[in-house]
């Protein structure tokens, strides 16, 4: 074939019917996800501000809203968004959707968005903060926070989300081993098979009429193993709803880690998947030539359907009771490296498709381009992930929250952006009323986004945990770097729902239109020199605003030295038994369950020390043998200690 | 720093660095001067080298394996003559640590457990510097030796998450000379 033959897009053999049901069901998964994106990105940024300690909001409540903001970005938005574009990119490949894919795809949407509406109401109305990855038993064991009633609705809307990825995995496996493909076998799994890429490898074993496009491989493959994902958890939130009103109920913690992982690792992928289909779509389109690409690509896919279900213990590799466990992780890095290989060639091939081609430069087009750059700049930090030895550091701290918010949001999510300009005019009928501002909203993202991931990626080098409400003294500064970073992403975001608003009612710009009557063209954004430039400008403006809040913050900071267990001061020679007691007070970490107004804690999981003002004896009584939920310290601390912890306890608690 | 935490620095600098440098060449050839870049390019050829790119990932990542596989933290972490025995168990908000003096420069082998749900025990020396961590599960007992090197105070913080008080779940331990 000669290579400057100019692109042709395939010849659809949908129906127009069939078209316009595609077209309305896509049309309804990217408005109601686009809802969600902006109500957890607003929860996102409230978290981000409460721990710059802006306007600071309660520990549990805190923890209510990281879990609705995980679960609503994460699958709320960003899964929610791709499995509706998946519909459109099938369509627009020439698959029908048929009768049947069109029933599981509503079915789908009604159930993401009933769940999605439970996962809110449990964590914000009634403070369900047991996290998007509900590690059992935390959610049985909430402190007082929320009753096991929330733990089983919560349960039952988390299931429903997991029924609706299930379900949609069925839609798309209907669509692709229906008529689109023109395979030559009736048998629905030899159909399955070519699509999910084995028709590229073996051609004869797998006869299609047309070559499988390249965009229904990677919806084929997420479709076959989020079904092998999804079950076994769906298991595990029936036995959470039973547990909610049977308490006799349990399961092994470490079992159900793997299990909740076995789901979790591959959901990551329910979002990178389909959006690799949107590039494979989207980026020859742009080019204006075929997808760069061999059948190596379909031997990374056919790797992929396998190593996808059976990498879930690299979130694990910091569990190793026992031998049987350690074997598993020890396993999971080489298979997790395996994963990386279709990501590498995918890169490649989109990389070279864009390689010295008649690239246009829109909205659309940079936003997919971007998307790459984040796509393999956040695929590096997950390969640090992948590997143990590596993770021994990374594992839960702020690093593995700059990796992911990377991935997911400056790649899959700038891909969600990017599909909705290229896609909504042909969706709606209208074209895009401002591709400049679509083109200043994906720039702003892109480099805020990135901007507030790095400063996660070093704040995690530095040793900061995930999941603090409030993190100590020594990260203030780098907090408060991340805010005008935060705020910028935030107000970039307000471009997209301007131009989307505008699109929806038909306007059009006073440009466009002198345009349109003048015939007086508009310079175009996206030269060389203007791109290099804003780029420069716009590296310079993150960096400044990212240490100009760092700068304010430490030049407020006082000179001492800041720890996660505050330094006591050196206690005198002829120090009082009080004054050494409030050093064990502060060591052995009393406050972090107790309020004691002397030694500044306010713990609120055991009693306020200062309501109870205990006596000597009963100090000495708890300390020593434990009470209830308080474990004895008996063993812990020396008689010295313990009596000195007393006279500090016992004199300083004020009713 | 944390010499992993500084591994990863240097490592991961160099590969965004080198992915930087690759991705502006592919934005700059898009750029063509009047002419259309896009004639001319030979894309069989570009398909063709995916192939060796294919053998020089699989050989990246085979390299990376077997570079860090000998570091990884799952050795022998069996009782042995002269360690220290720690006995950790994390609840809800915070540890008990049995004994809370340990000896510099002896092998203390921590066997670490939870009460009711999983809790992360991480220990940090006094310039808040990570030192190490393993996850501690309720209803197993994990075991992780090191050797502390520095006397002096150390800090341990709950490295996963575990309720409302999960960043108050912080206790410390002291380290005395030999």
């Amino acid at each position: 074939m000669s290579t400057a033959t100019s692109y042709v897009e395939p010849e659809p053999v949908a129906d127009a019917y069939d078209r316009g049901v595609a077209r309305s069901l896509t049309l309804r998964y990217v408005i109601a996800s686009t809802a969600i994106f902006l109500v957890s990105g607003l929860l996102g940024a409230l978290l981000r501000q409460s721990q710059a300690d802006i306007y600071k909001i309660d520990d549990n409540a805190w923890y209510a809203v990281m879990t609705a903001h995980g679960l609503g970005a994460f699958v709320g938005w960003a899964a929610f968004a791709v499995m509706g574009f998946s519909f459109w990119v099938l369509s627009e490949v020439g698959f029908p959707m048929g009768s049947l894919g069109a029933a599981l795809a509503r079915l789908a949407f009604w159930l993401m968005v009933v769940g999605v509406a439970g996962v809110v109401v449990t964590t914000l109305v009634f403070g369900f903060g047991g996290s998007w990855v509900f590690l059992y038993p935390l959610p049985f064991e909430s402190a007082g926070q929320w009753g096991d009633g929330v733990t089983g609705v919560f349960s039952a809307s988390v299931l429903l989300v997991g029924l609706s990825i299930v379900v949609w995995c069925v839609a798309i496996l209907v669509i692709v081993a229906g008529p689109g493909l023109r395979s030559e076998s009736t048998s629905r799994v030899n159909r399955v098979l070519a699509a999910m890429g084995l028709g590229i490898i073996f051609r004869r074993r797998f006869k299609t009429e047309r070559p499988v496009p390249y965009p229904v491989i990677p919806l084929t493959v997420i479709a076959i193993d989020m079904i092998i994902a999804t079950l076994p958890l769906a298991g595990l939130l029936i036995v959470m709803i039973i547990q909610s009103f049977a308490p006799g109920v349990s399961v092994d913690a470490l079992l159900a880690k793997n299990v909740l992982w076995w789901f979790g690792h591959p959901v990551v992928y329910l979002l990178l998947f389909p959006a690799v289909a949107v590039y494979y779509l989207l980026v020859p389109r742009f080019a204006g030539r075929k997808l760069v690409s061999g059948d190596i690509i379909a031997v990374g896919w056919t790797i992929a359907v396998i190593a996808n279900v059976t990498v879930w213990a690299h979130h694990m590799y910091l569990d190793y009771p026992n031998g049987t466990q350690a074997a598993i992780n020890t396993a999971m890095e080489p298979l997790t490296f395996s994963l990386t290989i279709v990501s590498a060639l995918s890169l490649y091939s989109l990389f070279f498709t864009i390689y010295r081609s008649n690239w246009v430069w829109n909205a659309a087009s940079t936003a997919l381009f971007l998307g790459l750059v984040s796509w393999l700049l956040s695929g590096l930090s997950g390969v640090i992930n992948a590997t143990i030895a590596f993770d021994t550091f990374v594992h839960n701290t702020l690093w593995v929250v700059g990796h992911f918010h990377h991935m997911a949001l400056m790649n899959i999510g700038i891909v969600i952006f990017g599909a909705i300009y290229a896609f909504l005019p042909a969706l709606i009928g209208r074209p895009l009323y401002s591709d400049r501002l679509g083109l200043w909203h994906v720039w702003l993202t892109f480099f805020a986004g990135t901007a507030v991931s790095v400063v996660w990626l070093i704040q995690g080098l530095d040793g900061a945990p995930r999941r603090f409400s409030e993190l100590p003294g020594q990260y203030d500064a780098t907090n408060a770097a991340s805010i005008p970073l935060v705020a910028v992403l935030g107000l970039a975001q307000l471009l997209f729902v301007w131009n989307i608003y505008k699109t929806i009612r038909g306007d059009t710009t006073a440009a466009r239109r002198r345009e349109l009557m003048q015939g007086v063209a508009r310079p175009r954004l996206t030269s060389a020199s203007l791109q290099g430039f804003a780029m420069v400008a716009t590296l310079v403006a993150m960096a400044g605003l990212g240490l100009a809040g760092w700068a304010i913050s430490n030049a407020g900071a006082d000179d001492s030295q800041d720890s996660y267990v505050p330094i006591a001061a050196e206690a005198p020679a002829d120090a009082t038994p009080a004054q050494l007691g409030e050093q064990v007070y502060i060591n052995a970490g009393c406050g972090s369950c107790h309020a004691l107004a002397a030694a500044g804690t306010d713990g609120i999981v055991g009693p306020s020390l200062d309501e109870l003002a205990p006596e000597a004896e009963r100090v000495t009584e708890v300390v020593t043998n434990g009470l209830n939920e308080m474990p004895a310290f008996g063993n812990q601390l020396s008689d010295e200690e313990i009596a000195a912890l007393t006279a500090y306890v016992s004199e300083s608690a004020a009713p | 720093m944390n010499p992993t935490a500084f591994a990863i620095t240097v490592i991961y600098s160099v590969a965004c660095v080198v992915a930087l440098i690759a991705i502006l060449l592919i934005w700059r050839s898009t750029h063509g001067r009047g002419e259309r870049p896009g004639d001319g390019v030979d894309t069989e050829k570009l398909a063709h080298g995916e192939k060796a790119w294919f053998a020089i990932v699989v050989a990246a990542l085979g390299a990376l394996l077997l570079a860090t596989l000998p570091f990884i933290p799952y050795g022998d972490t069996a009782a042995a003559e002269g360690q220290q025995q720690v006995s950790v168990e994390g609840f809800q908000f915070g540890w008990t640590i049995e004994p809370s003096t340990i000896t510099a420069a002896t092998a203390t082998r921590f066997t670490v457990t939870a009460t009711k749900v999983t809790h992360g025990f991480a220990v940090y020396n006094d310039d808040n510097v990570m030192l190490f961590q393993i996850q501690a599960i309720p209803g197993h007992t994990s075991h992780i030796v090191h050797t502390f090197d520095e006397p002096g105070r150390y800090q341990v913080v709950c490295l996963e998450f575990c309720g409302v008080g999960h960043h108050r779940m912080l206790s410390t331990f002291t380290v005395e000379p030999v």
